[in-house]
């Protein structure tokens, strides 16, 4: 009992959280997450962020999905502008040598070129991400979901039964 | 803020803390195993692999380290350890142990699987040229041309009679008196001084003084008488003359007859020559009695460190400059920075261990000791690697082995010292092949002071043995008279053997020097049945020449008397005659001399008196 509780609690926690703003905020810490690769410090914290503020959850992981293929097509950019950063810049040099001598320091991996440049480059893409999603949602709330409800490929989408069980997931009351 | 969610990551770190509690042993198993067997290439397991991570320990019940040159026999195994490591290089992945004690250690034991791992193969480094180096050394066996002593000389094939200078050098003289001798029988006959003799002794006999009256015919005869005088003091010149130079030749042989004793002494040089040795070195007889046996124990202390060069990386380059690379894609590349704390990938400070050579109690020999600094960044570390074992057996032998492996520069220095006083010998096999040779040396005890540094590729070794009470066995098997004798002769019981071997040079040009104090009585002894043997062969080769000498000076000198005798004897002969006519020719001429001033004062007593006559008959009283 306890463990169906607990997954109910968490479809709900998943559902919650659909206003434009909710949506574009999960949506752009999923594409944080989905661009740096996983195992780090870093991408913990933010999953910790994601599930504590109140964001769409589902948002994120379709976010995850989407910027994973983006991070694999950018890697030798993000590879690039780590190393720049890394060692290009002897102003930061301090810095990284007093950070690579912290004990927490390799949890991190920030003196990987990869997740160097993909936590910069998720960062400077946050904001645009997250003002672009939101004007997103709002413009398919106000006019675009009935045009694309009317699409013949939509309607055999919602017409079969996949969806009419997602439905009722969606609608279950726990 | 989701203030439910804290519900679900409270939970879900619950989760991964139990599995991380319960997998953490599996976990850590698996990395260090993994670590060992890519440096040893060879397989590393462990067994009951247990961290504790409140008190920061660590321990396992069983370490197999396979070795890598035969994957069916462990290098080493361990038996239960413990040890604590220390937190702060975890966050690196760098596994400090602080202090560690290994118990039931075990060398060489079997496996029940193979060991193998797919990793390519190492290529022969620098202990395969260390062993190949000295195993080379070894065979180039000092020269003992033992069959030297052996052979039986042939005397007609050292002293070829027909070729000896002293028997042509006879011949030229013998050839020489027939041609002198028939020289001057020739002359003799020829000369024909006996007529000429003749001649002049008719032309002194007609000169008669009996029939001389006046004064005229007494000055005409002496002028007869002094040419003849004059005619046989030439004759006699001439004879004297040719008899000198007949003494001149005889004499000249006499010089050549004398000259066979110096054609004698080159021939014994000659056949000297063909003998063969005149002196007999033994160079490094320490090499040739010992050199198997130390070699193979030379090897097996090389093996040690060579596991040190092996396991323990010399210095490189640390902080090398940070270039791009092309990593593949999502991986990234790390780049290093400045460490305020250098802390090397692992590194064991220090342990105590025990355990045995072999399984078998009674056959091992028991490990004792302690060790400092085992690590794989010798130079992020700083401090040699240090071993301090006691190898013993009880009642027996007990050997200080003290080894430091300094890897911590460019150029890695590894020192080996093993030292022993008063281990029990027994039996050694000297792995010798030859029949003069010892095959075992037996003995009660011995001391042994070894010392080994391996300096970059550069090798020094120096090792001295002392061994108490020795004796010598042999192979079975008849020995020759030869062998016999050095055997019984330099191969003694002793009270003391002492061995000395140097090892120095380039790993792959090393110079190998083995001596005892049985290198000088060996060559010694060898020398003098050597120089007895060819003593023995000298003496007969004089002996046949001085016969041939002889025999040859007799033939010429007997030749020579008879040549000499038959042309001086004629030369004599007519020598005398011609003296003799002489002196009567003188004779004769002072009595025609004497008989001229005799007529001559006769005749002036004559004039004289018939002066007086006249002149007293002119003057009257």
């Amino acid at each position: 009992m306890f463990f169906l509780q607990f997954i109910t609690k968490f479809i709900k926690v998943m559902r919650a959280g659909a206003s434009p703003a909710q949506i574009a905020g999960g949506f752009a810490l999923g594409s944080l997450i989905g661009l740096m690769p996983f195992l780090t410090l870093q991408s913990a914290v933010i999953f910790c962020v994601l599930f504590l503020l109140n964001v769409n959850l589902s948002a994120a992981t379709l976010a995850i999905f989407i910027f994973s293929f983006g991070a694999f097509l950018l890697d030798p950019v993000f590879h690039n502008l780590g190393f720049y950063m890394l060692t290009g810049l002897n102003t930061l040099q301090g810095l990284w040598t007093k950070l690579y001598n912290m004990p927490v320091a390799p949890l991190t991996r920030f003196n990987n070129t990869v997740v160097m440049g993909s936590f910069l480059g998720g960062l400077v893409l946050f904001a645009p991400v997250y003002f672009g999603m939101k004007k997103l949602v709002v413009a398919y709330r106000e006019g675009l979901e009935a045009k694309i409800k009317k699409w013949k490929l939509v309607q055999v989408i919602t017409g079969s039964k996949m969806w009419q069980w997602y439905e009722r997931l969606r609608d279950w009351q726990w | 803020m989701r203030k439910g969610a804290i519900y679900f990551l409270v939970v879900f770190a619950v989760i991964a803390g139990v599995g991380l509690y319960f997998f953490r042993d599996r976990y850590f198993e698996r990395w260090i195993e993994n670590s060992c067997t890519e440096t040893n290439r060879a397989k590393v397991e462990i067994d009951n692999f247990h961290f504790n991570l409140f008190a920061l320990t660590c321990k396992f019940d069983r370490l197999q380290w396979t070795d890598p040159k035969n994957t069916m026999t462990n290098l080493f195994e361990t038996g239960p350890a413990e040890f604590g490591v220390e937190l702060r290089p975890l966050f690196w992945k760098n596994l400090i142990v602080r202090e560690a004690k290994i118990a039931g250690i075990l060398l060489g034991t079997e496996r029940k699987e193979d060991g193998k791992v797919d990793l390519p193969p190492e290529e022969p480094g620098l202990f395969d040229e260390i062993t190949a180096s000295v195993a080379k050394e070894i065979k180039i066996l000092p020269i003992l041309n033992l069959a030297a002593l052996k052979q039986k000389f042939n005397l007609d094939n050292l002293v070829n009679v027909e070729q000896l200078a002293v028997v042509q050098g006879a011949q030229a003289i013998r050839f020489d008196a027939d041609s002198t001798g028939a020289k001057w029988q020739q002359f003799i006959k020829t000369y024909d001084a006996q007529t000429k003799i003749a001649a002049l002794q008719t032309r002194a006999q007609n000169i008669n003084l009996q029939n001389l009256k006046t004064v005229d015919e007494f000055t005409t005869n002496l002028q007869n008488v002094t040419k003849l005088r004059d005619d046989v003091t030439a004759l006699r010149n001439e004879i004297t003359t040719s008899k000198k130079n007949a003494a001149l030749d005889f004499t000249r042989m006499v010089g050549n007859i004398k000259n066979l004793d110096n054609l004698a002494a080159q021939d014994f040089d000659a056949a000297k020559q063909k003998l063969g040795i005149a002196d007999f070195n033994v160079k490094d007889i320490g090499k040739m009695l010992f050199g198997n046996p130390l070699g193979g124990r030379f090897a097996e202390m090389m093996r040690y460190v060579e596991l040190g060069r092996e396991y323990l990386p010399a210095a490189q380059k640390l902080m090398a400059i940070n270039k791009v690379e092309n990593p593949p894609r999502l991986k990234g590349q790390d780049i290093a920075f400045p460490r305020t704390f250098a802390y090397p990938k692992f590194l064991l400070r220090h342990a105590f261990i025990s355990g045995a050579t072999k399984a078998n109690v009674a056959e091992a020999l028991q490990l004792k000791g302690e060790i400092w600094g085992i690590t794989g960044d010798p130079s992020i570390y700083g401090r040699p690697t240090v071993f301090d074992v006691q190898v013993f057996k009880e009642e027996a032998n007990a050997y200080q082995v003290r080894a430091a492996f300094d890897h911590t520069t460019d150029l890695p220095k590894d020192t080996l010292n093993l030292r022993a006083s008063n281990f029990r010998l027994g039996e050694v096999d000297l792995k010798n092949d030859k029949s003069y040779l010892p095959a075992r040396l037996l003995a009660n005890r011995g001391a042994i002071n070894a010392t080994f540094v391996l300096s970059g590729k550069n090798v020094l070794g120096h090792l001295g043995l002392n061994i108490d009470k020795v004796d010598f066995q042999f192979s079975p098997g008849v020995a020759d008279a030869i062998t016999e004798t050095i055997r019984s002769s330099v191969f003694r019981p002793m009270e003391q053997l002492q061995i000395t071997a140097e090892v120095q040079g380039a790993t792959n040009d090393l110079k190998l020097h083995i001596g005892s104090n049985l290198d000088n009585v060996f060559a010694a002894r060898a020398n003098e049945l050597v120089q007895a043997s060819f003593a023995r062969a000298q003496q007969e080769i004089r002996l046949r020449i001085n016969q041939e000498t002889a025999k040859r000076r007799q033939q010429v000198e007997a030749l020579y008397a008879e040549k000499q005798k038959l042309v001086m004897v004629e030369l004599n002969k007519y020598q005398a005659l011609v003296e003799e006519q002489l002196a009567a020719v003188e004779a004769k001429k002072k009595e025609i001399e004497k008989r001229i001033e005799d007529e001559k004062k006769r005749a002036t007593g004559e004039a004289k008196k018939k002066l007086g006559e006249k002149l007293k008959g002119l003057v009257k009283p």
